[in-house]
């Protein structure tokens, strides 16, 4: 019976840590969609979104997000699996989802300082000036 | 003299070879989108214009091409005037009903403040690139005679500052002479009685994004990013960043 319950809180601890690190991920996927189109309004670089690369990348998060989501808080099912086998897989299937969030970032950070390195050499094809005829200059 | 006799005097060959332009402007802007961004432009141009000045009757526009801004003009009851040095741009104007001089920029304006023809506004967008320092000191000092007291200039020329511009464009025209960037014209124009009240970089006006399309842009999106990481290359080679 206490290994039972050992085992319950231990589970429990778990799941707690778990919620918390995919918490932390929606921020950084928040902080990431928000990044993206700023890039993309920024410089024109609907390149990124007609390549569908980082949306993809994104809902690839998202679907994993949600599928954890919805095993760690369906305390049977999690109870039913075998404890072992659950703690790993969703460990590799977390430490995946942060490198594919470092990768990410890593692309939006380089995207970011083209797109800064672009707008300070892009100031606009033409430039106009109107001038007023005034004998007393 | 009065401007209609002056007009004879200036008429394009009906058969002449020297439509060289018509021919770059046809290849490399003549698309249906690009001709009614062109318009809304030109529009947008003179309207600007009238709210600082509603009281524009006159209006001469220097290297007017086909003369599409003629139109735009007339339909605001602007008597617009053009003048254009390639014969088959002046002939197409001529043809649509516009009123061309067709010659040699400086000889005009020299004709018409000889006869003492002055306008509201003389506009000259994308010429002072294809001139020497000379000649543009000579066209700006010109248009200053043939405007009427407190009229207005309108010069509009490639931006000197930009990239695309400087690395790409301006150098596609083998017509181009040299880039006057944006201080410089004031001064150009402050030096010859015109104060600048206005001026601005900007995307419009013939530009590559207006013909250009969708897939284009792609494509000019990934150039900028290429270009951008080679130059980043290059300003760390140098240790400027």
């Amino acid at each position: 019976m206490l290994i039972f319950f050992k085992k319950i809180k231990s589970w429990i601890i778990f799941q707690k840590t778990l919620v918390r690190r995919l918490n932390a991920h929606d921020d950084d996927i928040n902080n990431l969609r928000k990044r993206i189109s700023e890039c993309d309004q920024k410089n024109n670089l609907s390149i990124l979104k007609s390549q569908n690369y980082l949306i993809e990348k994104l809902n690839i998060l998202d679907d994993g997000i949600s599928d954890l989501n919805k095993i760690v808080s369906n305390n049977e099912k999690l109870i039913q699996y075998n404890s072992n086998k659950f703690q790993k897989d969703k460990e590799q299937l977390i430490n995946i989802q942060e490198k594919i969030i470092y990768s990410i970032n890593d692309i939006l950070t380089e995207v970011e300082a083209a797109n800064k390195l672009i707008s300070r050499h892009t100031s606009g094809l033409n430039t106009i000036v109107i001038g007023e005829k005034n004998d007393d200059v | 003299m009065n401007i209609d006799d002056l007009l004879l005097r200036f008429q394009p060959e009906k058969n002449s070879v020297q439509a060289e332009y018509l021919s770059y402007e046809n290849y490399f802007r003549a698309s249906d989108k690009a001709i009614v961004g062109r318009y809304e432009e030109l529009k947008f141009l003179s309207e600007k214009l009238l709210e600082r000045n509603p009281n524009i009757k006159s209006w001469l526009d220097i290297a007017c091409g086909a003369g599409q801004l003629l139109p735009v003009l007339q339909e605001v009851n602007i008597n617009a005037y053009g003048i254009e040095l390639d014969h088959g741009l002046s002939l197409k104007g001529i043809e649509d009903g516009a009123n061309i001089f067709c010659g040699e920029a400086i000889q005009v304006l020299e004709l018409l403040v000889e006869n003492n023809i002055q306008f509201d506004v003389v506009s000259c967008l994308h010429l002072i690139e294809h001139m020497d320092w000379d000649k543009a000191e000579k066209l700006i000092s010109l248009i200053e005679k043939v405007l009427k007291p407190m009229g207005h200039s309108v010069i509009v020329t490639p931006n000197a500052k930009d990239l695309r511009v400087m690395a790409g464009s301006f150098y596609r025209d083998p017509t181009h002479i040299r880039p006057y960037p944006e201080e410089l014209l004031q001064y150009l124009c402050h030096k010859n009685k015109l104060e600048p009240v206005y001026s601005e970089t900007f995307n419009r006006f013939f530009g590559d994004e207006i013909s250009l399309n969708k897939d284009d842009k792609i494509t000019q999106a990934k150039q900028n990013i290429k270009m951008a990481s080679d130059l980043m290359v290059k300003l760390k080679k140098d240790k400027l960043c």
